[in-house]
């Protein structure tokens, strides 16, 4: 069965090419496309897609509106950002939105594809940068402690494994999946899956922080 | 408890009782006078004339019988008083003789300032009439001079002698020392604080004061030293008032200017003068010693008028304690020069003939010694203050230094900043401006193919993602930039099926680098690399990073072609090399049979020094 993919781009040529490359791939199938988050919300509900290529930028709002809606009540649903350099905030706040990826605007149509499976297969792309901010919030989250060591407020234990830190440290050097499994003595494979792992985590435990805070506020 | 009470007062009351009829002691006003030689007592046949107790004589040789009456002889011992007999006598009672008090002879000059206290021995006195003979005689120092006798139980007479000893004998012996030690001390603090005038002059009156002073303690003296004696007492007194009168002049914050040399010379003339007419103590005595007075009393209005100008403390206590000090020069110099008039004036102070500048001088020098304190605790609270205000001047300096320094090291890193901003600039300008024009011109002109046009941009794009990597790193850390990079071109590499092998060897810490060298070194790898994918043909690269404390060397090596079989353009190494040498690194490049090895070379140790 084919990967049901949606793209949601405002750039009709970035959103074309996008949508070409789902296309051109056998194993993937695109079932939408959408330029604003309105469309891409009414698309969501429409067409339950399997995998969301979702672009922040939307001239009705922002793309992390459609991350979240796509993820809610959706655990097994992947969303990637589709960012120009795969370094800038957003990437964060999309993750921690519930985003398992990230794909290059530039990227090339294999790639597009490459990334779109690996995501759905259980794994997650993540660049120094993403890795670099991802320990630097676990390191804010603990009270400036050791990142591994770091605890969530409400002592639901480390946030992090000790691998899933040892891994963003070697990424955040810039190592190759294939180099940190290496020195891990671990597989590339297994070494996506911790990363996505990290992804899910970090978006749960934003879930949990808001909860927290709406509770904090009387919302709940 | 009660009868033991009464027992007591009633002791008491015995006592006084006992001590009411005890007799009092005779003072006779008369006495009978002969001038006579000789070392019994001439009989009562011989020519005595009366004369009135004190007497004084010019005479030789005089005897002196002085008559009382005792209703009848006492049990308690009984003893002659004499307050003065300063050259000396012999003393008879009754024809018997009683004491010799040791007088001058050719070898030794006496005189005594101690009263004399002599007892009389048991039997000696008898009811009725008794009398004292005295044989006094006259020295080439002093005439004679008989002062008025008390005799009576020595109980009672010896407390009178005991305060005459001490106000006569104890006093001077103490301002001798005392005199001598402060003098000492305030001089020394002259000695090593000149400016400190008035510490000298305290320090020189002190001394004097103290050696005038022994020279009435010294009782007995070979007759050689004599003259040497005299010529020291003059000089100590007459400095003494000179010392003085300066200090009031400099308390009163006058300038004596030429008359400081007219009184030294006065002051010589005194010592000099009595050298010169062979120790004539009646000119130098009285007439010298006289002219002291005048400057005495020009001290005392000076003082007078300046205290009462400045209305000073020091001032004040020093015209009081220089009043005394003048009535006191004044009343001595009458005691030695015209009793008469102090007698007329108060005959029971002449009697008592002593000589009050003694006490005054002493009181005086205490009252300089109080203002020099007073001065001295001044002055250091002064500096107490002083020291706080500099201290927070200086704390405030330091605070304006630090503020200041600080300010000037944020305008160093916003200058550096900015330098950084437009080494940046010039790049993005330099580099992928014109790479953009180039493209655009080239595609206006329909000189360029879709395929070269895709090329061209994603080598801007790349070349964009280079700067953002070097300029991202928070702390300008190289091993950050370094891993962006590194995980870009892996793909790159990946994608293009170049086998890629890169090896790190740092430190835990970062590297700071500054982000504009940050990115030639990356742009030189960088360039390095695209040779290698577009002209090597080789099948494997391998980029090692070495980062330590002293430098940074980034190694490229391929296994391809190598240079010389159609390698990189000329114009790229240029660049390469441009770079490096900008940024103070070494490039080289050489063929590594097979392949090429660029390896780019930074001493951080000597950039940090340039």
């Amino acid at each position: 069965m084919n990967i049901r993919v949606l793209v949601v781009d405002d750039e009709p040529v970035v959103r074309r090419r996008f949508c070409d490359a789902v296309a051109a791939e056998p194993g993937l199938s695109l079932v939408g496309s959408a330029g604003t988050v309105a469309e891409a919300r009414a698309l969501l509900d429409r067409v339950a897609p399997d995998v969301i290529l979702a672009d922040l930028g939307l001239p009705d709002g922002n793309g992390i509106e459609v991350i979240r809606h796509a993820t809610v009540g959706h655990p097994d649903r992947d969303v990637i950002v589709i960012t120009m350099f795969g370094d800038d905030d957003h990437v964060l706040d999309s993750i921690r939105a519930g985003a398992t990826g990230y794909l290059l605007k530039d990227a090339l149509p294999r790639d597009i594809a490459g990334a779109i499976m690996q995501v759905h297969d259980g794994g997650s792309l993540i660049s120094p940068a993403i890795a670099r901010r991802v320990l630097q919030s676990m390191q804010h989250a603990g009270g400036g402690a050791p990142a591994h060591s770091a605890e969530a407020e409400d002592g639901r234990g480390p946030l992090l494994s000790r691998r899933e830190t040892e891994i963003l440290r070697l990424v955040a050097k810039g190592l190759s999946f294939k180099e940190v499994g290496a020195t891990l003595d671990i597989s590339s494979h297994t070494v996506i899956t911790h990363v996505k792992r990290v992804y899910q985590k970090l978006a749960v435990h934003s879930r949990g922080e808001a909860v927290y805070e709406a509770n904090q506020m009387g919302l709940l | 408890m009660r009868p033991i009470r009464w027992a007591c007062c009633s002791w008491l009351a015995l006592l006084a009782l006992a001590a009411l009829a005890a007799a009092q002691p005779q003072r006779p006003e008369h006495g009978w006078m002969l001038v006579d030689g000789a070392t019994t007592p001439p009989p009562a046949s011989a020519p005595w004339q009366q004369v009135a107790l004190p007497a004084s004589s010019g005479e030789a040789v005089v005897w002196y019988l002085i008559d009382f009456d005792l209703d009848r002889t006492a049990d308690e011992p009984w003893s002659l008083y004499l307050p003065y007999l300063y050259g000396g006598g012999r003393i008879f009672l009754n024809d018997e003789p009683l004491v010799a008090i040791r007088e001058s002879t050719p070898e030794t000059v006496v005189r005594w300032e101690r009263p004399h206290l002599l007892p009389i021995p048991a039997g000696l006195l008898r009811p009725g009439r008794n009398s004292v003979a005295l044989r006094v005689a006259t020295t080439p120092i002093a005439s004679i001079r008989v002062p008025r006798p008390a005799v009576g139980p020595t109980v009672e007479l010896l407390v009178e002698y005991d305060r005459r000893l001490f106000w006569t004998r104890t006093m001077s012996q103490f301002t001798v020392v005392a005199c001598t030690v402060v003098g000492l001390l305030a001089l020394f603090i002259w000695w090593r604080r000149r400016e400190e005038a008035l510490y000298g002059l305290f320090g020189a009156a002190s001394l004097l004061w103290g050696l005038r002073t022994l020279t009435f303690v010294v009782e007995l003296l070979p007759s050689v030293s004599w003259s040497a004696w005299r010529t020291l007492y003059y000089a100590a007194t007459g400095g003494f008032t000179i010392a003085m009168l300066l200090f009031a002049l400099h308390l009163a914050q006058m300038e004596p200017g030429r008359l400081k040399w007219l009184l030294f010379g006065y002051w010589l003339l005194g010592p000099l003068g009595y050298l010169a007419t062979g120790g004539n103590e009646m000119l130098i005595g009285r007439f010298w010693t006289g002219g002291l007075l005048p400057i005495g009393l020009a001290l005392l209005v000076i003082t007078i008028t300046a205290a009462w100008r400045q209305r000073t403390a020091p001032l004040l206590v020093l015209a009081g304690s220089l009043g005394l000090a003048v009535l006191a020069g004044v009343h001595d110099y009458l005691l030695a020069a015209a009793p008469e008039v102090i007698r007329a004036i108060a005959p029971g102070v002449a009697a008592n003939r002593l000589f009050l500048l003694h006490y005054a001088a002493d009181i005086l020098l205490v009252a300089m010694g109080a203002i020099l304190s007073l001065r001295l605790v001044g002055t250091l609270d002064a500096i107490q203050q002083l020291n706080r205000t500099l201290e927070g001047r200086v704390a405030e300096s330091e605070q304006t230094i630090r503020i200041n320094y600080e300010r000037l090291r944020r305008l160093e890193r916003r200058h550096a900043a900015s330098q950084e901003r437009q080494q940046i600039m010039r790049d993005l300008h330099d580099g992928l401006g014109s790479r953009l024009f180039v493209a655009l011109s080239r595609a206006e002109a329909g000189q360029i193919s879709s395929g070269e046009l895709v090329q061209s941009l994603r080598e801007c794009i790349a070349d964009m993602r280079l700067t953002l990597e070097a300029m991202s790193p928070e702390g300008n850390d190289f091993l950050e930039a370094w891993g962006d990079f590194r995980f870009r071109w892996q793909q790159v590499l990946d994608s293009s099926g170049l086998t890629s092998q890169w090896e790190l060897d740092a430190g835990n810490g970062p590297v700071v680098l500054a982000p504009h060298v940050t990115l030639q070194l990356l742009r030189i790898v960088q360039e390095a690399l695209t040779n290698v994918l577009k002209h090597a043909e080789a099948g494997r690269v391998a980029i090692a990073l070495h980062a330590g404390d002293t430098g940074i060397r980034i190694d490229v090596r391929d296994d391809g072609r190598g240079m010389s079989a159609g390698g990189p353009a000329g114009h790229g190494l240029a660049n390469m090399q441009a770079r490096a040498k900008g940024v103070g690194a070494r490039l080289r490049i050489a063929e590594n049979g097979p392949g090429v090895h660029v390896c780019v070379d930074l001493d951080r140790q000597r950039r940090a020094v340039t």
